[in-house]
């Protein structure tokens, strides 16, 4: 530790992480001292701290920081030894410090100097805080009977503390406080330059935490993770090797059992608690009910449950916009609270809990809670629901119209909410990471909101799918069904205008031909047999088409056909070079247990790349049905007629040969599976007469089909062109035959196609 | 042997086609035989799949599209010369591994600036019974590895071809 001078950005480094957790360690400290001023340790773990940040600030030529803390550090010393009593002025001055610090840090990290910023009014106030009120508490505060054995000051000194210090060092204090260790210095003497690994983190309570855990740099972790990894691999190729040694199997059992116990361990260590997340959140809440004139009082269960380190980042911007809408929103003013018999605190509680694999934090107020109408009337308001529809939705799926983006239901905007911003970023950030929210609220009783997260990202549940001979897996949390296709059965709709949708429950789902999509073979193979993997991310739903039965070449039992399609294994998401992620439809590649490498999909580059329109978040069927309702399917008759029918009322798409296609007296009919769909002329619908066509030499028919009275009927049409969304609501007023009004598709008027009528002909 | 000087490198050299192309030693990582690569749609041409080594996964390209090697090329039984291009690594498929040369710097002639190689070799030295090219890995990798200009996704429909 000898640099002055010259490149110690190492060090400096070391000095940043150091610091920021000492802060938040500080942070700590001075809520607990708000609760109970006076402590002597907590107000020497401040101090220290603090004297922590001059030493090391001093050591790097940090000068503004240097003076700030000196200042810091004064006041501290004063309130120590019982010359001032904390107040809300001092603690507010303090906490300034602090802030003042970190944006000082964040400027070093980044820039490298200090920042423009100038601190010299902070450092003023911390100075006239600290001699104005001598006097003042000077005589009471004598009185207090402060332990005349010294708290203990500074139990594990920095490394830059023998570094020059600022010039005007008040008093002796480091010295005073040295001499009174009560803390015995660490047993082993480290190296210097190991020593900011185990020096100031101890925390006040249990100083020999710091003795038992190491510093270790997170790159080092995945390397150890990767060496795991292969060494599975491995394990696994002495699996397969064929022997009858006993002593090779026994050797061969022992490590398999250690190897699955290493890979545990090393998983572990990616764990981090959310602790590092909650920590700052006292603060945070403490700052957001005083600028809003709340009280409130917060607590915080299971901050030891872990989650990967990677994601507890993550989850710190989401958990911050939920508790300053609770503070902000949820819970009341103390006179409006005391007014219907509560507290005047508001409880805030955030707990965090592992459960089925996934860890669940919830952020649960205690305050009025949402106004369900109100939401709903925001939600008529902003065109997200019809007033009709409205009043089918149950209270949870109004609820959730807080999500959208650009919801808000506060009367006003506040410095803090009321924006619009928030619950759909929480939901969006959330979701990128393999997560979900869910909320409940009850009028007059509070508001919980749920946040579940996976317990890492590294390692993940995955859908392996074959396709054309290759492999490729995808996220497991993203796949919501599995559907077989099979020849003859009826659940795959065929091409609404070369883009292929199928009808899951109601609603038209979009497919993607993985093999077309990847140009893994010319032609799509697996039209006829397959399987379709309904995956769903952020607002987009589609389906992946797969492979069925590649090993067997017969059509067995959906659930053979599934099983041997996809198969659901934890794989360790492994970074694939930047060239290939460039690509946007792969996230990472995996190992799997055969050694073999099977590349990840980015399912959401996927829908970007092809292109897929976000769907409508449905809220229940009664939204899915009018969001179909606008949208309609264009088509051509055999007359040239443009002509569009309701996507709501079609129940799939076909196509069939024209030679297919039986007659039976009047009717026509197309034979499907076991039964016979009755086949109408779109023209004949239309009041004209059907154009004679060489029937023979048409090969494929493009046949609608929709619900009919009794069963299905088959709607002939010559082209089927598009899927447009209406620009204005239907117009009756141009009826004809067969034709149930008009509507604009695309600015062009089209005839809409009177469904009932066509399905009684 | 090892009287290796800043002045002279040691080369890992190896065939594509009928010529000789060599790398720098300090950037090899491993040399693997026969391993199955995983196919990767969409890549570039140049990326002929990947493989896993030591917890990685590391694309393999063939640099003879870059390089313009010639001749017989049916002896490409798999052999992936693993390397290091600044924290990544690649594999390029060559023909045959040769041996480690040692070579002087002073004794690397540069490139005309006309190469169609262009900046993927770096030099040449004459080995007396042949020409060792000397490959810049960072420039012929950064050639290989570029995703196709036109990035063009077919939507897979079955009316599509239609």
């Amino acid at each position: 530790m000898d640099h002055v001078v010259g490149d110690n950005s190492e060090f400096i480094g070391e000095f940043l992480v150091e610091s920021t957790e000492n802060l938040d360690q500080l942070d700590r400290d001075l809520l607990a001292l708000e609760s109970e001023p006076g402590d002597p340790q907590r107000l020497a773990s401040i101090f220290r701290t603090v004297h922590t940040i001059k030493g090391n600030s001093g050591l790097f030529g940090f000068s503004k920081l240097g003076a700030l803390a000196h200042n810091g550090e004064h006041l501290l010393g004063r309130l120590r030894d019982g010359k001032l009593s904390l107040d809300d002025r001092i603690t507010g001055t303090l906490y300034s410090m602090v802030d003042a610090v970190r944006s000082i840090l964040r400027s070093i990290e980044s820039t490298g100097t200090e920042g423009e910023q100038n601190y010299r009014d902070l450092a003023r106030q911390l100075a006239a805080v600290a001699a104005e009120e001598a006097a003042a508490v000077e005589e009471p505060k004598a009185a207090e009977p402060f332990p005349s054995e010294e708290p203990p000051v500074a139990a594990a000194e920095p490394v830059g503390d023998p570094a020059p210090m600022p010039a005007a060092e008040p008093r002796a204090e480091t010295e005073a406080g040295e001499s009174t260790h009560r803390d015995p210095p660490p047993p082993v003497p480290a190296p210097p330059s190991l020593a900011p690994a185990a020096a100031p983190g101890a925390p006040a309570v249990g100083g020999s935490a710091a003795d038992s855990t190491v510093r270790v740099d997170v790159d080092l972790l995945a390397s150890i993770l990767d060496l795991v990894g292969e060494l599975v691999l491995a394990r696994n190729e002495l699996r397969s090797v064929e022997t009858e040694d006993p002593a090779v199997l026994a050797a061969a059992q022992r490590i398999n059992a250690v190897t699955n116990a290493l890979q545990e361990t090393a998983v572990k260590t990616r764990m981090q608690p959310v602790e590092h997340v909650f920590s700052r959140f006292p603060r945070t809440v403490r700052d957001l009910a005083t600028s809003c004139g709340k009280e409130v009082a917060l607590s915080i269960d299971g901050a030891d449950t872990e989650l990967d380190r990677t994601l507890t980042e993550s989850i710190r911007d989401p958990l911050t916009h939920l508790l300053r809408n609770a503070i902000d929103h949820g819970i009341e003013s103390p006179e409006a609270r005391a007014a219907v018999g509560k507290p005047r605190a508001g409880r805030l509680s955030l707990r965090a809990y592992h459960e089925s694999g996934r860890v669940t934090i919830e952020v649960c107020d205690d305050g009025a809670g949402i106004d369900v109408e109100r939401v709903r009337d925001k939600a008529i308001a902003r065109g997200l629901v019809s007033p009709a529809d409205a009043q089918g939705l149950s209270e949870e799926q109004i609820l959730h119209f807080i999500f959208e983006p650009g919801f808000s239901t506060a009367r006003e905007v506040t410095s803090v909410s009321g924006r619009g911003v928030g619950m759909d970023v929480v939901r969006t950030n959330i979701e990128a990471i393999g997560g979900t929210v869910d909320l409940h609220s009850l009028r007059g009783q509070g508001t919980t909101v749920r946040v579940h997260v996976p317990l890492t990202l590294a390692i993940m549940p995955a859908l392996v799918v074959h396709c054309a001979g290759e492999r490729f897996a995808m996220p497991q949390a993203a796949v919501s069904e599995l559907v077989p296709v099979r020849r003859g059965t009826t659940s795959l709709v065929e091409g609404l205008a070369d883009a292929p949708v199928m009808r899951v429950r109601g609603r038209l789902v979009p497919l993607v031909f993985l093999d077309k999509f990847l140009g893994l073979r010319p032609e799509t193979a697996c039209r006829g047999q397959g399987t379709v993997v309904l995956v769903r991310v952020d607002d987009r739903e589609y389906g992946i088409v797969v492979d069925g039965s590649t090993r067997t070449g017969e059509a067995h039992a959906g659930c053979r056909e599934l099983l041997e399609s996809a198969s659901l294994s934890t794989i360790v998401v492994k970074p694939i070079g930047a060239v290939l992620a460039g690509l946007g439809i792969y996230s990472g590649a995996t190992v799997l247990g055969d050694g073999g490498v099977v590349l990840i999909l980015d399912l959401r580059g996927m829908a970007r790349a092809v292109d897929l329109p976000p769907i409508e978040r449905e809220t229940g069927d009664a939204k899915a049905a009018t969001a179909a309702a606008d949208r309609y399917l264009v088509c051509r008759t055999w007359r040239g007629r443009r002509i569009a029918l309701p996507l709501g009322e079609i129940v799939r798409l076909e196509k069939h040969r024209s030679r297919d296609v039986q007659v039976a007296g009047p009717h026509r009919l197309i034979r499907r599976g076991d039964g016979f769909t009755p086949l109408a002329d779109v023209d004949r619908v239309l009041g004209s007469a059907s154009v004679a066509r060489e029937a023979d030499t048409t090969d494929a028919l493009n046949v609608v089909v929709i619900r009919g009275p009794a069963s299905d009927v088959g709607l002939a049409v010559e082209r089927i062109l598009d899927v447009v969304a209406a620009d204005a609501p239907l117009q009756a007023a141009l009826a004809a035959p067969g034709v149930a009004g008009t509507v604009s598709l695309g600015g062009l008027a089209t005839e809409v196609i009177d469904v009932a009528a066509a399905a009684a002909q | 042997m090892s009287t290796a000087t800043p002045s002279v490198r040691r080369w890992c050299s190896f065939r594509l086609g009928s010529d000789c192309f060599a790398v720098d030693s300090t950037g090899v990582v491993e040399v693997l035989r026969s391993r199955r690569l995983t196919h990767v749609p969409l890549a570039a041409a140049g990326v002929l799949g990947l493989v896993h080594l030591r917890g990685r996964i590391v694309p393999v390209v063939d640099p003879a599209i870059r390089l313009n090697a010639v001749g017989d090329r049916s002896a490409a039984a798999g052999t992936h010369l693993m390397i290091s291009v600044g924290d990544d690594w690649y594999g390029l498929s060559v023909d045959e591994m040769l041996d480690v040369v040692e070579i002087p710097d002073a004794r690397v002639e540069r490139p005309t600036a006309a190469s169609s190689r262009g900046d993927a070799v770096a030099g040449t030295y004459d080995a007396g019974t042949r020409l060792v090219h000397l490959l810049d890995p960072g420039h012929l990798i950064h050639s290989l590895v570029r995703p196709a200009p036109h990035f063009g996704i077919p939507c897979g429909g079955p009316h599509g071809s239609g």
